[in-house]
């Protein structure tokens, strides 16, 4: 145990924050600091997304800080979880005591993370492809694979030949997630969609994006922030809030596992469950031990081909453990209680790791009434959280 | 519907102008290593098998199978607005690597599973270019597509 998430802090989640992205960062790490009762000026280290517009030179002006530590981690979304396991380095070798780390975006009003324009270049009047990823590399853009959620709409369909199943069963799969997520936000007075319940035939109604994905299979684009405080044994058993410890983490990568690729493993294959297995080794749990999991789901296929990766199902049979179970209170692991990036809020994973705390605390609007540590999983990337 | 004069086009780079020019009379030329013999793609400057620096061009035959597809119905940027709805594919060359590209000429695309075959030639990519695109390989025959068939 040599660190510890001592406190959770987010803004209003909304589609029209009408501030900054430095204003938002800033009011989600004084609500986690208040949160701990940590003093500003205690901070010495921060972890930051290579993706947030706010960056440490903001940071440390607005906060007085004088920090020894700070890092960045890259590749989006795989951020959650690395977020953490930075931190949780940083303490545990000496070289920071408190350590905060945030995403901030106004993802709905300044960068859609679900268009293009953001990855595309401009010359001579026409748009420009670069490098080689998919989406929107000049091996992609050029034919149209221009958002995330097409590439994960290619993953879904791979999922669904390589599961064996018919085209329906891999819909009913997908708006059990979806529409699960989506009760968990009732319970969420925070969520984006709270107040906005889904049934079936709302989701079968919903248009299509990318096949077989419809719009409710996608992570909402939400202006907003979330932090966390990360903090030594010391610290952590000094303030109010109880430790939540981080037990384990990995910080995977290897050919193709960059966030959204289309020419790797698919997401629930024999890599991404060695890296699970080491994982939950080094924490001393099995996946049904959890109390929850978190997985990151920028699409509804992502908590299929998770669970899978991480042991909550066998490769190929999420799909049929969805639709007898659902994802949520009946669950034997429920995931994404806060309602998840489909249905709290997209703040590209930071909402699933606060999330992962509340569990951890019994402080969740969707509480698991059982003991047991959290995970939470981005691709190749997780922690396990315990209280 | 008037015609779209947005285009995306690829970013060519000196280490990899070769495939450009190939591409853009259609062909798909894949990396292959003169050491070990793995071919790859996307171009890398070093073989991802045994690390050699001696890498060479290979022409794909064309021919793949359907490894996966989506059918776009909602466009994410103006310069494939006009061009929704289109089917992307994922191939698997027969050659090994992956390839993306867009899928044209399917009447149905219930009839698409993983062991469709497909042939890759010159078309209409989505984002208005001529590049290589996928075309369901006619039943039993691997032969060329018929250039002057109407899409």
């Amino acid at each position: 145990m040599s660190a510890a998430v001592i406190g959770i802090g987010q803004t209003a989640y909304s589609r029209a924050s009408r501030r900054s992205e430095w204003s938002l960062a800033v009011e989600a790490i004084e609500r986690a600091l208040a949160d701990c009762g940590v003093a500003p000026g205690d901070v010495d280290g921060l972890v930051r997304y290579s993706y947030d517009a706010v960056d440490e030179a903001m940071l440390v002006r607005s906060f007085g800080w004088r920090l020894r530590y700070y890092s960045q981690t890259g590749y989006g979304g795989l951020g959650a979880p690395a977020v953490l396991a930075q931190a949780s380095a940083a303490v545990a070798s000496g070289q920071a005591r408190i350590v905060v780390c945030y995403r901030s975006l106004n993802g709905y009003s300044t960068t859609r993370y679900g268009r293009a324009e953001r990855s595309l270049g401009c010359a001579g009047g026409e748009f420009v492809a670069r490098g080689d990823r998919a989406p929107s590399g000049a091996f992609a853009g050029p034919y149209g694979l221009l958002s995330p959620g097409q590439v994960m709409a290619m993953w879904a369909r791979r999922y669904q030949w390589e599961a064996g199943i018919a085209e329906q069963d891999l819909v009913r799969a997908l708006s059990r997630v979806a529409i699960d997520q989506r009760a968990q936000a009732q319970r969420n007075p925070a969520a984006v969609m709270h107040g906005r319940p889904l049934n079936e035939d709302a989701y079968l109604a919903g248009r299509v994006i990318a096949s077989p994905l419809r719009v409710f299979d996608l992570a909402l684009e939400t202006d907003g922030a979330a932090a966390v405080v990360v903090a030594a044994p010391d610290v952590a058993r000094a303030v109010a809030t109880p430790p939540v410890w981080i037990t384990a983490a990995v910080v995977g990568m290897f050919a193709y596992a960059e966030s959204i690729s289309v020419y790797g493993e698919l997401r629930n294959g024999p890599t991404y469950r060695e890296i699970a297995e080491r994982l939950f080794a080094e924490a001393s749990v099995r996946p049904a031990d959890l109390r929850a999991a978190m997985i990151y789901d920028a699409t509804s296929v992502s908590v299929l081909l998770g669970m899978e990766a991480y042991g909550l199902a066998a490769p190929g049979t999420a799909w049929r453990a969805v639709l007898d179970h659902g994802i949520g209170d009946t669950a034997p692991v429920p995931v994404n209680t806060s309602g998840g990036h489909l249905s709290e809020a997209y703040v590209h994973g930071m909402n699933l790791v606060v999330e992962a705390v509340r569990q951890c605390r019994g402080s969740s609007s969707a509480q698991v009434e059982r003991s047991g540590p959290v995970l939470v999983s981005s691709g190749p990337s997780a922690v396990v959280l315990s209280p | 519907m008037t015609e779209s004069t947005l285009r995306i086009v690829p970013e060519a780079t000196e280490f990899n102008a070769p495939y450009w020019t190939a591409a853009r009379e259609g062909r798909v030329l894949l990396q292959r290593c003169v050491d070990c013999g793995l071919v790859w793609h996307p171009p890398a400057p070093t073989c991802p098998g045994c690390r050699s620096h001696a890498v060479s061009w290979v022409a794909s035959s064309g021919q793949g199978t359907l490894y996966s597809y989506t059918r776009v119905e909602h466009s994410v940027h103006p310069a494939v607005a006009d061009a929704v709805p289109y089917l992307v594919a994922l191939v698997e060359l027969d050659e090994g690597p992956r390839f993306v590209c867009t899928l044209i000429e399917v009447d149905d695309t219930s009839t698409l599973c993983a062991t469709t075959r497909v042939t890759v030639g010159l078309g209409p990519a989505a984002a208005g270019l001529q590049l290589p695109v996928a075309r369901c390989s006619r039943a039993g025959a691997d032969d060329p597509i018929d250039p002057t068939r109407p899409a």
